[in-house]
């Protein structure tokens, strides 16, 4: 070990905290050692000078600039703060609207009409109203049927289309 | 980690004051990477914004497997890393016996005589450090200004920790083979200089 000269490689190492060989062996040849030390010297020069953190500046306002550039913080009308709530709110209106208007669900859930599903669906409400078949008991059972599974559907494209993503709703790119 | 899981989700909730602190407290490292990365001054602090964009609309993403800052730098690798695609630069260069030193490279301007020992020391280990190869200087960068390891630096810039560690100790070589070809050894360590 005395006699023989320590690598760039073991010199980085021991200066990195990552020594192969014993910190205290290395040290003990360096002590011995003007060539190994010297070597030494010029690494923890060279690391010194490494750290140096000058020369790296952004502009003294770079945050605000980033805030800005995103849109978060800014101020917004009354109309864009609730426009989620007032676009859920009709959407819900219309599919229920429209689930009550084009389907009959209590006839599609009292089954048997395996055959008979398409004109169910399709033609349901229409259907029956032309036809003078609806009775206004009906029609509550339909609306409530109808609403309950809107606001399941809203739920389940909120769950797992929207929120999984869960991106911020203010940028601005 | 809790304080970026606080930190992340209150910026997902809208607080400005949050994404404020999170750009403040990350800047350096970002600036880090770029300037070493990308050559042209002009397009450092525009793209250092694009980082943050990229940050703030894919922090919903984020899942903590790794460290917030670590994540940022990842994206601010692969933005500059996109750029210079772009601008058709290359990214992945060796070390090459004959590379250019300053001394050789045209426009490399005197120091000015006022300097300091001290300073022209800095300032050529600072323009050494610039004339390596891209992954050699941001390696460097990470490691010694932002004191990663060399797990975080593999992750990255997907290289492996071995690799890591060998670009390291090549690159650090060097610069002390081209600081010794230029100055005498006592004026490295001599503190009175």
């Amino acid at each position: 070990m005395e006699s023989k000269h320590l690598t760039d490689a073991e010199i980085q190492d021991y200066l990195d905290g990552n020594a192969v060989r014993e910190d205290s062996a290395v040290a003990e040849h360096l002590d011995s050692c003007g060539l190994c030390k010297k070597n030494l010297e010029l690494y923890k020069c060279l690391y010194s000078g490494l750290s140096d953190g000058a020369g790296y500046e952004l502009s003294v306002d770079f945050a605000d600039k980033v805030v800005s550039s995103v849109g978060l913080g800014e101020s917004r009308g009354f109309f864009r703060r609730y426009a989620n709530v007032l676009v859920t709110i009709i959407g819900t209106v219309a599919a229920i609207t429209a689930l009550y208007y084009f389907t009959d669900i209590p006839k599609i859930i009292a089954g048997g009409a395996w055959l008979g599903w398409f004109d169910s669906i399709f033609k349901g409400r229409i259907y029956s109203s032309m036809t003078g078949y609806a009775s206004s008991a009906g029609n509550t059972v339909s609306l409530i049927i109808s609403g309950v599974l809107a606001l399941v559907t809203i739920w389940v494209v909120d769950r797992f289309m929207i929120r999984s993503k869960r991106r911020p709703s203010s940028l601005v790119i | 980690m809790d304080e970026a899981r606080d930190l992340v989700n209150r910026i997902l909730a809208g607080d400005a004051k949050a994404f404020k602190s999170l750009v403040e407290q990350n800047q350096r490292l970002v600036s880090h990477i770029v300037f070493k990365m990308i050559p042209n001054e002009t397009d450092r602090e525009d793209l250092s914004q694009d980082v943050f964009m990229r940050v703030y609309r894919n922090l919903g993403r984020f899942e903590f497997r790794s460290k917030l800052s670590t994540w940022i730098a990842r994206i601010t690798y692969n933005t500059c890393g996109n750029y210079l695609e772009k601008k058709k630069i290359p990214l992945y260069e060796d070390l090459a016996p004959e590379q250019k030193t300053i001394d050789s490279c045209a426009g490399a301007n005197p120091l000015p005589d006022e300097y300091t020992e001290k300073q022209e020391i800095s300032d050529r280990l600072r323009e050494e450090v610039d004339m390596l190869p891209i992954q050699y200087k941001t390696i460097i960068t990470l490691y010694h200004l932002d004191e990663m390891s060399y797990t975080e630096i593999g992750g990255i810039m997907k290289l492996p920790e071995g690799t890591v560690k060998s670009y390291l100790f090549r690159a650090r070589k060097l610069l002390k083979e081209r600081l010794t070809a230029r100055f005498q050894p006592e004026e490295l360590w001599n503190p009175n200089t």
